[in-house]
């Protein structure tokens, strides 16, 4: 399962699209399931951008029609069918279909050919709170087994909670990719202490400026978990009162906004690995 | 191949919006070219007799609705309201899948652009030929009623001329039909499609050629346009009137008609092939 990041405008649906072979590529190429774009759309399903069907048809009659095209026997359909939970309304015509319904349609002619790949386009785009979550449910089951689903999602949590990889794309270059636990990069630990003087004074001599960092929410400290015993120690021992003291890993939400919002983190993390946080509001010295 | 035209038939077929197409082109027919006539011949107006063609008489043209003739009215109709029945028919089918956004649809499923485009072709082509043989048909069946109610005895085209002309009905059709495609494929959409193709039929054929048309040096230009050939099908099989009213003689032979029309059609299905299968899908 491999989470498609990147902030509106940066190219992710026109990525998608030229990977199921919609769109040209201006330059470079792409491989998909070992051809070029286009090429393996027996293998490839997708649902890219809303989903698009024959609004006279019933849902099964446009699974019907999508399966004729793909040469996918009949027998599929109620197998998609029942996997989106849409055999109730199977019959009704796909203009009376509420936007979460049309979504799970989608998916369900993506499936139809059994591929190999699956590439979703925000497929919970517009749904309520209650459609996000089955959405999440659906496309988490999807990428059971052997195959390779490729998600694009406003949704961070999602990704975050059912990704294996992420990609995140900017300006149509990609600048960052890795597991999530590997573009959170080093766990560190949070910090809340008083005097916040003599404690940012104290932290600096024992792990030096460049691993401490201060803003609204207290300290952050860019060194392994494994120091907060030396590092309490060290405090009360300076007579400084020490309120929490916590390891704090950083959300891909974190990751994201730094990412297409940093201009200079985005350059640094395009060159090399993903860089430590940088705190907000600057450091204690 | 074979699928992709299976799913297009089925797309066509569930399609209210071609059923009443098809409706409507056989209604029309039948209540213009019969009914109306039918009910004016036998209660002419007064000096109706006087404004005819010399020659002709009021049962002449009741003869032309007759069974001997059905297939010349049938024809008669294929270059005005058949026009417009197939353009627009042809904007339905390849137009409106713009609208609805379903080429990415259908176009990211097994097969390459071009044989979903050849399958969409081909099914228009099935249901063309689908339009010609029922329009053949009403035209038959009220002329046999109208045959009936005045006593006539029914006598009918031989067989072979009905094949004929249920084949060049067929191919004007295609014609139609191919330029409404191709209007929807450069457009990409159905709204301006539609009102480019009527427009074509009604101001370029119907009243340029039709008002200027005496001009040799237009009627030069005029022999390589569909209408002008269209005509010359249809009057391959003889005016269902003796005498005519204000007819022009065909500017081309049949044959050549039967070329250029055939031309026609594979230019509209290469160029809107080249369109579909060049252009992005966005």
């Amino acid at each position: 399962m491999y989470g498609f990041l990147g902030p509106n405008g940066a190219g992710k649906t026109t990525t998608m699209r030229i990977l199921v072979g919609l769109m040209r590529p201006t330059g470079g190429s792409a491989v998909v399931v070992g051809t070029a774009p286009g090429h393996s759309l027996a293998k490839v399903g997708s649902l890219v951008e809303a989903p698009a069907f024959y609004p006279y048809l019933s849902a099964r009659d446009n699974l019907k029609a999508l399966a004729s095209y793909a040469g996918v026997p009949g027998s599929r359909i109620e197998t998609v069918l029942t996997e989106v939970d849409l055999t109730d309304r199977a019959h009704d015509k796909y203009s009376s279909f509420s936007l979460g319904m049309k979504q799970r349609l989608g998916v369900a002619a993506a499936l139809l050919k059994d591929p190999q790949l699956l590439i979703l386009d925000e497929p919970s785009n517009g749904l309520d709170p209650q459609g996000i979550v089955e959405m999440r449910d659906l496309v988490r089951n999807l990428g059971k087994g052997e195959r390779t689903v490729l998600l694009s999602s406003h949704q961070l949590a999602e990704v975050e909670q059912i990704c294996d990889r992420v990609g995140v794309i900017l300006r149509g270059k990609m600048v960052a990719e890795g597991t999530v636990a590997e573009l959170r990069g080093q766990t560190g630990l949070a910090l809340t202490a008083e005097p916040e003087q003599a404690a940012g004074e104290a932290l600096v001599r024992l792990l030096g400026p460049e691993a401490v960092h201060f803003d609204d929410d207290g300290f952050r400290l860019d060194v392994p978990p494994g120091r907060a015993a030396e590092i309490n120690r060290a405090l009360v021992t300076a007579g400084i009162d020490v309120s929490e003291l916590r390891p704090a890993a950083r959300s891909l939400e974190d990751i994201f906004l730094q990412l297409t919002g940093d201009p200079v983190a985005t350059a640094e993390v395009a060159a090399g690995p993903l860089p430590p946080a940088t705190a907000a509001g600057g450091s204690a010295s | 191949m074979l699928g992709s035209l299976s799913a297009e038939l089925l797309k066509i077929r569930k399609r209210w919006a071609i059923r009443i197409l098809v409706v409507i082109f056989v209604l029309v027919l039948v209540l213009l070219s019969y009914v109306l006539s039918y009910t004016i011949y036998k209660n002419p107006p007064p000096r109706f007799g006087e404004n005819l063609p010399r020659g002709t008489t009021i049962a002449d043209l009741l003869s032309a609705l007759y069974p001997p003739n059905f297939h010349r009215v049938a024809l008669s109709g294929a270059g005005g309201l058949g026009a417009a029945i197939a353009i627009i028919l042809g904007v339905l089918a390849a137009g409106s899948e713009y609208g609805w956004g379903t080429y990415k649809t259908i176009f990211t499923q097994k097969p390459s652009r071009l044989t979903v485009w050849l399958a969409k072709f081909a099914a228009l082509v099935l249901v063309s030929a689908l339009l010609a043989v029922l329009v053949m048909a009403a035209a038959a069946a009220t002329s046999a009623v109208l045959a009936s109610i005045d006593g006539q005895a029914l006598s009918w085209p031989d067989a072979w001329t009905v094949v004929r002309a249920t084949g060049a009905e067929w191919l004007i059709l295609v014609v139609w039909t191919g330029f409404g495609v191709l209007l929807a494929v450069i457009s990409q959409q159905s709204a301006l499609a539609i009102g480019i193709g009527l427009v074509y039929v009604l101001v370029v054929e119907g009243i340029i050629f039709g008002i200027f048309g005496s001009n040799p040096t237009l009627q030069n230009f005029e022999k390589f346009f569909p209408g002008a050939n269209v005509t010359a099908l249809a009057d391959a099989f003889g005016p269902p009137i003796r005498g005519r009213f204000g007819g022009r003689p065909a500017l081309v032979e049949p044959t050549q008609a039967v070329i250029v029309l055939v031309a026609f059609a594979a230019a509209f299905l290469v160029i809107s092939s080249i369109l579909i299968v060049r252009r992005d899908q966005v």
